[in-house]
């Protein structure tokens, strides 16, 4: 029987912990590339990340692709080196914007204005994360850090505007609150031929929370925030009153009121393949224009590349790397032995400053709001089934019994002093057990579940399990006391019917 | 936000509805259980002639076949369960939720009036839509508990 196989986010999910801070916008961004990425039709092995030096940049160890941690600044190169070698891989490049604007400003220019056939998604939150709070060249005038204790006095660098004028031939931007936008701007980008540049407004919540608010609360987004549309008229607002107008005078857009003076025809239509509109965007900040903000179709580094190797291998021929070496003014270095004595001076303190993320972390949210209760809302107020447990050395052929008898699809494994060893479900059964040629009066449980499953704690929120669920598509969650000794299980139903009871 | 309201109005055709492959009927048990394990499928819509006639889950596999050697050259028709509960796609998610718990059942496939297959309604179509109505706080916010370290080691 011919069976496709379907990838699914799960697929891209490595088997590594998540280090980023709580709250911290990198985890949407990398949530959104894991669903965008199965949309695509493209094998999972086709897939490269490259990332330079800096938070954004632990991405790939996170994807479950091929991917490189590489030189600081130099991500676009290396990334340029592996799509010229392979064409036929879909390159993506993670970014900050100080690994892209600062260190790799030139690295970010040459990637542009050669249009390699890549994805950079440049995560800008406007501040050194890794460092731990210095002056980026993203930050707003006036930005005060650790660096700039009395304000910035740099003008910033606005991401967009360099990626346009480097020559890239796909520039948009997203934000990392809007997944789903964020989602399709990136299904965009990786069908676009020729370098695709995304800019990500993401959120620092340790040294830089709160900078793109504007943009980004729930309820000034909708006035701030202007979604770009090909050939539809650039519309925004609460109430979808006010627009963009060309202003040949100032030679620039104006915000316009849609009503008695401007009707909607005046407002200027969005043209993704006008450079120059592209650029009068690129330097708006209110409102804030969001999608793809341009996009043409140009030779890409690659085609050109090929097409002359084919044709220069076909008037002279396969070359010699040796001959090329050998064939003109070379010499030899007689070294000259020179010792080098190093010297270690002080010691370098590598340790956190905890109390200092204390103190940031103890500053109070902004509002509460739904998504806030749910946040607060306890494995414990779900009342968890009481957990139908098993001995890892019992007979697999009792496990079967005993989910049959209980009518329920997951067991836990539980050694005789009571810790959780595994868990054992129905799914265990269909891809392990069925169909095999096995005895089960012979096999024991242990040699069958799933070990050190993942558990949440009695006090975990419900939001969590949710996370846990839909992520890892798992039915069924272990709920553990503070001594690792399972109370209960939770299943997908008990979570939907709760969350549906008491929202 | 009401979110009752919510699922009332929304389609389940906006949903979530890939938890699900498809089988034929013609298939053996074998053929079926070799498709589910290798595509980690847990739910299999059987169709005949691109019409849904049955469904097949990991709870069939585990209540008739685990220990049962001989329902493995049985036809799936013989162990699906037939004619299972289906929605149209005018259905809304709040309609879906109260057929899966009135008949306490984990899928409710939806299908098109010629009986051909839309997708399959499960409880992760209710959580990722869940999860969607809070995108200010990323539900991806919070690291992994309990904070086990890979085995594995990485850099950076």
């Amino acid at each position: 029987m011919a069976t496709e196989i379907k990838l699914t986010r799960k697929d891209f999910m490595s088997d590594q912990t998540v280090r980023w801070c709580p709250g911290c916008g990198d985890y949407a961004i990398l949530a959104t590339v894991q669903k965008t990425l199965p949309r695509l039709g493209i094998p999972k092995e086709k897939f490269v990340f490259v990332s330079g030096i800096g938070c954004s940049s632990r991405f790939p160890y996170y994807m479950d692709t091929y991917g490189i941690h590489s030189i600081h600044g130099r991500a676009p190169t290396l990334a340029t080196g592996i799509k010229l070698s392979n064409p036929d891989l879909s390159v993506w490049v993670i970014t900050g914007d100080g690994d892209a604007l600062s260190i790799g400003g030139n690295h970010i220019l040459h990637a542009g204005r050669r249009n390699v056939d890549l994805n950079i998604l440049l995560f800008n939150n406007r501040i050194y994360g890794l460092t731990k709070g210095q002056l980026s060249p993203t930050s707003p005038v006036g930005t005060k850090t650790k660096s700039s204790p009395y304000g910035s006095i740099e003008r910033p660098l606005y991401p967009v505007e360099v990626a346009l004028a480097s020559g890239a031939t796909f520039v948009a931007r997203t934000i990392d609150v809007l997944q789903k936008e964020m989602g399709e701007i990136m299904y965009q980008a990786a069908l676009h031929k020729g370098l695709a540049f995304i800019e990500i407004m993401q959120n620092c919540v340790i040294f830089n929370n709160g900078a793109w608010f504007d943009y980004s609360d729930r309820k000034k987004r909708a006035d701030n925030d202007l979604f770009l549309e090909a050939g539809k008229p650039m519309v925004f607002g609460k109430n979808r009153d006010k627009g963009l107008v060309l202003d040949e005078e100032q030679g620039g857009f104006k915000v316009v009121e849609i009503g008695e003076e401007y009707s909607i025809e005046d407002i200027t239509i969005h043209d993704p393949t006008s450079l120059e509109n592209a650029f009068l965007l690129s330097q708006l900040d209110y409102p804030m224009p969001l999608g793809i903000i341009y996009q043409v179709t140009k030779p890409t580094y690659c085609e050109g590349m090929w097409g002359q190797i084919q044709q220069v291998k076909a008037q002279k021929g396969e070359g010699d790397l040796h001959d090329l070496y050998f064939n003109a003014d070379t010499w030899e270095v007689t070294a000259e032995e020179e010792e080098i004595k190093a010297e270690v001076r002080g010691q370098v303190d590598a340790s956190l400053d905890e109390a200092y993320i204390d103190e940031l972390l103890g500053v109070e949210a902004p509002e509460a709001d739904l998504a806030e209760q749910l946040a607060s809302m306890t494995l414990h107020d779900l009342k968890p089934k009481a957990p139908i447990t098993i001995r890892p050395d019992a007979l697999m052929d009792h496990a079967l019994h005993l989910m049959r008898e209980h009518g329920i699809g997951a067991l836990l494994v539980v050694s005789p002093d009571r810790h959780l060893m595994g868990i054992i479900t129905e799914a265990d059964i269909l891809d392990r057990v069925a169909g095999k040629d096995i005895d089960l009066h012979q096999v024991t449980v242990q040699e069958f579940m799933t070990t050190e499953p993942v558990a949440l704690p009695l006090y975990a929120s419900v939001l969590e399990a949710v996370h846990f669920m839909t992520q890892r598509r798992f039915r069924h969650l272990p709920v553990v006391d503070e001594n690792l000794h399972p109370v209960g299980v939770i299943s997908s139903r008990d979570l939907a019917e709760f969350l549906i009871k008491h929202l | 936000m009401d979110l009752l309201a919510g699922l009332k109005q929304e389609s389940v055709t906006e949903m979530d509805l890939s938890d699900y492959c498809t089988v034929d009927a013609s298939a053996s048990v074998r053929d079926v259980l070799t498709q589910m394990q290798v595509t980690h499928c847990r739910n299999a819509l059987v169709l005949q002639e691109g019409k849904l006639v049955g469904i097949f889950t990991d709870r069939d596999v585990l209540m008739k076949v685990a220990d049962n050697k001989d329902a493995l050259d049985k036809p799936i028709t013989d162990l699906m369960t037939p004619d299972p509960v289906t929605l149209s796609k005018a259905a809304t998610a709040a309609d879906a939720l109260a057929v899966m718990a009135r008949k306490h059942i984990r899928n409710v496939p939806i299908v098109e009036d010629d009986g051909s297959v839309v997708g399959n309604f499960t409880h992760f179509s209710v959580l990722d839509f869940l999860a969607e109505q809070f995108p200010d706080i990323p539900l991806d916010s919070y690291p992994v508990y309990p904070r086990r370290f890979s085995r594995r080691r990485h850099g950076g």
